[in-house]
């Protein structure tokens, strides 16, 4: 049972739940689910998770880069869900090192990768 | 090499009617030169040349120093000056002013013969004197050809006459024979040398010697079997040309003809003598010969000169003795003799009279002191014709002579075979003396009898006899071959050579005759001069006392005189033979009684006397009293003759004398009428002195006018003939008065033709307006020109027609000048031509230039037009024009700075800027940005850029559709990206889905069937979204997809009211999942579950009066009750209550109640980009 808290920045409702359900099942008690860069900020300012995993593409033309800046800023790790390949898009600098998990992720590697980040 | 064959042709007084038609019958192409020697005065001026001109097309030049002989010329002597041949040149030498004994043609024949040998031709023409005879001697002895004009033809038969008489000419013809006959012999010559024949000819010629030989010596007596060859051959042939045969054996049918075969035998005794011949010859002759025979010998001095011909050289002998002899005071006899076959020879040397050119080579002293002059000609002095004795000998058949102290034979073994020379020498051994000499001529030699001589002087043939040999030719052992004597045939006439051969012979036995067996003869002149005694009568010569006479009365004996004197008196008046019987002449022991005949003989008269018979004494009384009563008779007879002849006498006195008398008074008067005519004359004579004076001045002048006349002639020749101009004077009847050479080639022209009309001459130009132009010269008295072509050979030329004015500007004729501007015309032509090929690919460059799509222009270095094409213009908005001379920023403000830019490059660095792309805005399309790819090059003149081209095409299509295409590839990674993100988006909502489903499921086939419904509802959503292109779906399309399997045909369960909703792919996503769970629990327990049961979805917009805040409502009508509240853990609550609200952003509110469901949702709709 880990008092971590993992941050989940996913818009498609769903995938979030899955996501959720899936580390809760992993032993995570604590998973905040945000659906936009803005809520997902503001759960940062007032209480900082202990990782993050981070969709990419949140829809409307939307990224979680800000997000993954501010994380970055603070130290805390974080992963990235996302259904583009290396060669759809390329993150920018400074990021291009993060670890990607492709859509539809396994339930595995997610508790592996979070395990890892923690 | 052929030789030029070369004929001197000598002429003096009344030459010149000869020379001009002997020029004019010349034929053109003889292939021989031909020159003429005449006496001129050498200061006087000739123009004979010119004058000879007019004769003939051939050139008559006079000589120049030193001038090649050229074939088919006339060359003249230049007075003053003499010529002579030399190989291959005419040589002028100056004559010499004192040299009284001026023979230029025989100096010419002279020179002509050793230049020319065989082809040598002499013609002697009228004239005085006797130049060319010796001359043409030397030519014949050459083996040239000898022609003379005919005494009776010549205006002066001097010269021709004194040729003939040589007996050496070859043909004597009327001058116009004479030029044919040349041609005839040049040709018949040129002909043998030509071919091989000549030589074949020689060949049988020396094959048939024999034959020849033969014949010679039963007509002539001599034996020519033996001597060499060559000569023999040469005359056989040269006398074959004459005769102009070409066969042997058909001269050798001629030769019957006996004057053939003397004439021919003549031919072989030519030899040419002269008097010291090799003069340094002598001279030795004098030192190492002359001078010790005179000292160590003593005794008649006796000299023998075998082959002497006509006694030239035996006579120089006999003077080069006399002057030694002289000089030591030798009174000694001399005796030369002079031998020779050739008796004509022989009577001409002992008749010792030689041609002043003859002796020409001698000394003046020895001419002075050897010869007399007789009539111009030089005769040897008695003296020296007494030393000299001449007779015939045959030196090969006759016994030699002997006891000679020198022999001098020269040029005689060389035409000798070898064979006969060795005969010869021998001889000359025997007749020497102890220490004879011999004396041979140059290139002459003992023939291999070495021994018998020794050599003295071997450069100039002297030998002396060596007493030690023992003489191999005995006298006695040879058997003489005395030559025939002539047959009688008939009195010779024709030429006087044949003449002279019967007179040798006859000479001969006469003078045997007359002097052995002849009756005492005399010759008397007509004066009673005794001119010539025979032998027998020596005897009856008896001169008187006192100064000696040969009168007869002071020379003959005494009994003669008076018969004599009578016979001749009287044979003079009848002109016949007067005979005087018994005249008694005593002699040494008896008186013997004559028969005395006087008759004439030419102009003198011949006294013979006939022996009657020895007479005894008593008849001798009988007789000498019937001769004095005779004489007495005679002598009364003449006493009373001259008694009459005396008072006829004084008769005849008398009345002369009163005749005398009045013929005085007479003369007297005439004295006096004479004598005032005579003043008269003198008077005339005065004036007729100032007239001359006059005359002379006007001669003077017109000397000098003369002078000047020939000066501008020749200055008018030398023009036409340096001219190229073709130039043509024609009188006004357009007959030819003078051209240029140049005007040959363009009319059949000649010297001959000026006076002709110009339209008989033959033209190469077709010209048949010459009168029309002619006309209009003379009405505007101005030039006119015009074209002429010569069709066949395609050449042009300019005619011009001028008037002919002469000096004092009157119309005479007209100038017509021909220039050849073939050359002019072919360049005009082709200059043309040029211009049209220039002008015609110019303008398809300018064609090329203007029409072009690439844009074309030419800028200078300040940055302004100078050149531009249509295309460019276009580009820049303005028409062509208005470019030139503008400024590039003036018309193209925006593009201006790029393109200075690069235009500076260009011009600094001379390279050229390939491929520079231009963004900007022209006039042409004002605010629109096109895109350009030009090129500019720099234009070089020398080192220096002084114009940039630039090479322009417009882009902007090409740009903007590479735009376009690099957006769709944006676009198009864009959708990729973003479909991969659907995909895998959708997949990852299915894997959750697939798992969220996990919850409260009771076996597989529960699970899939669970799956299968929502993926279907998912599918038929992802449908609607794909027929919008996936960016957006309306919310009735969703509704009445949901609807569609539970609606029955007339009535709609599901209803919508309220406005439609244009949903984005989320929006449409989330809702179509919601919808379906709603009407599927509407199905399983909501209002669909039951008959009449129906639902009602309502659409609100507006909400709080935002336009884009929406609310759905899905109510359900008379569904079953509900009891109680279902379980909200299922899929569909999560769905309808978590998912829902979280996509959308919104509020869900679900409310279960009695009647039935009421689910609302509140959102905002998204923007919807078009």
């Amino acid at each position: 049972m880990s008092k971590a808290a993992i941050l989940v920045l996913e818009d498609d409702a769903l995938i979030a739940m899955d996501i959720e359900m899936t580390l809760v099942n992993a032993g995570y008690e604590t998973v905040w689910v945000h659906s936009n860069s803005a809520s997902a900020l503001d759960q940062i300012a007032r209480e900082a998770p202990s990782a993050a995993l981070l969709d990419f593409n949140l829809g409307q033309g939307k990224v979680s880069l800000p997000v993954a800046q501010e994380l970055k800023e603070r130290g805390i790790p974080f992963v990235f869900l996302t259904g583009y390949t290396d060669a759809t898009v390329s993150l920018p600098e400074g990021l291009g090192d993060r670890r990607r998990i492709a859509k539809p992720f396994q339930a595995q590697e997610l508790v592996q990768a979070v395990g890892e980040m923690l | 090499m052929s030789v030029i064959p070369v004929v001197g042709i000598g002429a003096s007084a009344g030459g010149f009617e000869a020379l001009k038609t002997l020029i004019a019958g010349t034929a053109p192409q003889t292939g021989a030169a031909y020159v003429i020697v005449q006496h001129l005065a050498p200061d006087q001026r000739s123009i004979l040349h010119e004058l000879l001109q007019g004769q003939t097309d051939l050139p008559v030049g006079q000589i120049k120093n030193g001038a090649r002989i050229e074939a088919n010329r006339f060359y003249v002597v230049p007075p003053g000056a003499v010529a002579s041949i030399e190989d291959d040149r005419l040589h002028l030498v100056e004559r010499d002013e004192h040299d009284t004994l001026h023979r230029p043609i025989d100096t010419f024949f002279r020179s002509l013969a050793t230049a020319r040998r065989r082809d040598a031709y002499c013609v002697v023409l009228s004239g005085t004197g006797s130049d060319g005879s010796a001359g043409l001697k030397e030519v014949k002895a050459a083996g040239g050809f000898a022609l003379v004009q005919e005494s009776r033809g010549a205006r002066f038969p001097g010269m021709p006459d004194s040729a003939v008489a040589t007996g050496l000419v070859d043909f004597i013809l009327p001058v116009d024979q004479i030029a044919p006959r040349l041609d005839e012999i040049i040709q018949h010559r040129r002909h043998l040398h030509a071919n091989d024949d000549q030589i074949q000819l020689r060949a049988e010629i020396e094959a048939a010697l024999p034959r020849f030989a033969a014949r010679l010596h039963d007509v002539v007596g001599n034996d020519f079997s033996d001597y060499k060859p060559g000569t023999l051959v040469r005359r056989i042939e040269r006398r074959m040309t004459v005769l102009r045969l070409t066969e042997v054996d058909r001269f050798l049918s001629v030769l019957e003809d006996a004057n053939e075969a003397r004439l021919l035998g003549q031919e072989f005794l030519i030899g040419v003598t002269r008097f010291f011949r090799d003069p340094e010859a002598f001279d030795l002759l004098r030192h190492k010969v002359i001078t010790p025979m005179l000292e160590n010998s003593d005794g008649t001095i006796r000299i023998w000169v075998p082959g002497c011909s006509t006694g030239e050289e035996a006579y120089s002998l006999a003077m080069l003795l006399i002057e030694e002899m002289e000089a030591r005071k030798d009174r000694r006899v001399l005796q030369v003799f002079g031998t020779d076959i050739d008796t004509p020879s022989l009577v001409a040397a002992r008749y010792g009279l030689y041609s002043a050119s003859s002796v020409e080579t001698l000394s003046a002293e020895r001419r002075e002191r050897f010869f007399q002059v007789e009539n111009g000609q030089y005769r040897a002095d008695p003296r020296l014709r007494e030393i000299c004795v001449f007779a015939p000998h045959n030196l090969l058949q006759d016994p030699p002579f002997s006891r000679l102290d020198l022999i001098s034979c020269r040029n005689l073994l060389i035409y000798l075979s070898s064979n006969l020379q060795r005969q010869v020498i021998p001889r000359f051994h025997f007749s020497l003396r102890d220490r004879g000499h011999l004396f041979l001529g140059p290139s002459e030699g003992l023939a291999g009898e070495d021994e018998l001589f020794s050599v003295v002087d071997k450069t100039h043939r002297i030998f002396r006899r060596n007493p030690d040999v023992k003489t191999s030719y005995s006298a006695l052992l040879d058997t003489p071959r005395r030559p025939k004597l002539l047959p009688a045939e008939g009195t010779p006439t024709g030429p006087q050579m044949e003449m002279a051969l019967d007179l040798s012979r006859e000479t001969l036995v006469e003078r045997e005759f007359l002097r052995q067996y002849a009756r005492p003869f005399a010759l008397l002149s007509r004066a009673g001069e005794v001119l010539y005694l025979s032998q027998k009568m020596t005897g009856l010569v008896r001169p008187t006392q006192g100064t000696p006479s040969t009168m007869i009365d002071a020379y003959l004996t005494p009994e003669l005189r008076l018969p004599v004197r009578t016979a001749l008196a009287e044979a003079e008046k009848t002109g016949e033979p007067m005979r005087i019987e018994n005249v008694v002449v005593p002699q040494e022991e008896s008186s013997r009684l004559f028969d005395v005949e006087v008759g004439p003989l030419g102009s003198n008269f011949i006294l013979v006397l006939s022996q009657v018979r020895a007479v005894g004494a008593t008849d001798l009384g009988d007789a000498v009293g019937a001769r004095e009563t005779a004489d007495r008779d005679i002598l009364e007879t003449e006493n009373v003759k001259l008694r009459k002849q005396l008072n006829a006498t004084m008769q005849e006195y008398e009345t002369s004398g009163q005749e005398l008398k009045s013929t005085n008074e007479e003369l007297m008067s005439m004295n006096e009428e004479l004598q005032s005519s005579n003043e008269e004359l003198e008077t005339s004579r005065e004036e007729l002195q100032s007239i001359n004076e006059e005359l002379e001045t006007v001669n003077a002048e017109l000397q000098e006018n003369n002078r000047l006349l020939t000066r501008v002639n020749s200055d008018l020749k030398n023009l036409f003939e340096a001219t190229d101009l073709a130039v043509l004077f024609l009188d006004r009847e357009f007959c030819v008065r003078n051209f240029t050479p140049s005007t040959v080639a363009l009319f059949g022209i000649r010297p001959r033709d000026i006076g002709r009309p110009i339209a008989d001459l033959s033209s190469r130009i077709d010209y048949p307006d010459l009168e029309a132009d002619a006309h209009k010269v003379d009405e505007t008295l101005q030039s006119f020109e015009r074209e002429v072509t010569v069709s066949a050979s395609g050449q042009v030329f300019l005619l011009r027609i001028k008037p002919y004015r002469t000096t004092d500007n009157r119309l005479d004729g007209y100038v017509l000048s021909f220039v050849e501007i073939t050359e002019r015309k072919g360049y005009e032509e082709t200059l043309k031509r040029n211009e049209r090929d220039m002008a015609r690919q110019y303008a398809e460059l300018e064609n090329l230039y203007d029409t072009t799509p690439v844009g074309l222009s030419l800028v200078t270095r300040d940055m302004r037009w100078t050149r531009i094409n249509e295309s460019m213009a276009r580009i820049n908005g303005f028409p062509v024009e208005s470019h030139i001379g503008q400024r590039l920023d003036e018309l193209l403000p925006d593009l201006g700075g790029t393109l200075n830019d690069i235009y500076r490059e260009v011009f600094e660095t001379g390279e050229p800027c390939l491929g520079a792309k231009i963004v900007g805005r022209t006039d042409a399309a004002p605010g629109e940005s096109r895109d350009f790819i030009a090129d500019f090059y720099p234009v070089f003149q020398g080192e220096e850029v002084f114009a940039v081209g630039a090479c322009v095409r417009e882009v902007t299509d090409q740009s903007r559709m590479i735009q376009r295409i690099q957006k769709q590839n944006d676009q198009q990674k864009l959708l990729l990206g973003e479909l991969q993100h659907r995909v895998k988006n959708t997949l990852a909502t299915i894997s959750s889905i697939s798992k969220l489903l996990l919850k409260g499921v009771n076996g597989a086939p529960e699970y899939q069937a669970r799956l299968e419904d929502r993926l279907r509802a998912i599918a038929s959503t992802h449908d609607l979204l794909t027929d919008a292109d996936w960016s957006t779906a309306t919310l009735s399309d969703i509704v009445r997809k949901e609807a569609d399997p539970y609606e029955q045909q007339e009535k709609e369960r599901i209803r919508m009211t309220g406005p439609d909703l244009q949903l984005s792919a989320k929006e449409a996503l989330s809702l179509g999942m919601a919808i379906h769970e709603l009407t599927t629990n509407a199905a399983k327990y909501g209002a669909l579950s039951v008959e009449g049961g129906h639902v009602v979805v309502g659409t609100t917009r507006d909400i709080c009066d935002a336009p884009d805040q929406v609310r759905i409502v899905w109510k359900e009508y008379n569904g079953p009750p509900i009891t109680a509240p279902p379980d909200h853990s299922g899929f569909g609550s999560l769905v309808i209550e978590r998912v829902l609200q979280s996509d959308l952003s919104g509020e869900v509110t679900v409310d279960y109640n009695e009647d039935g469901l009421c689910f609302q949702v509140d959102f905002e709709l998204e923007k919807m980009n078009e």
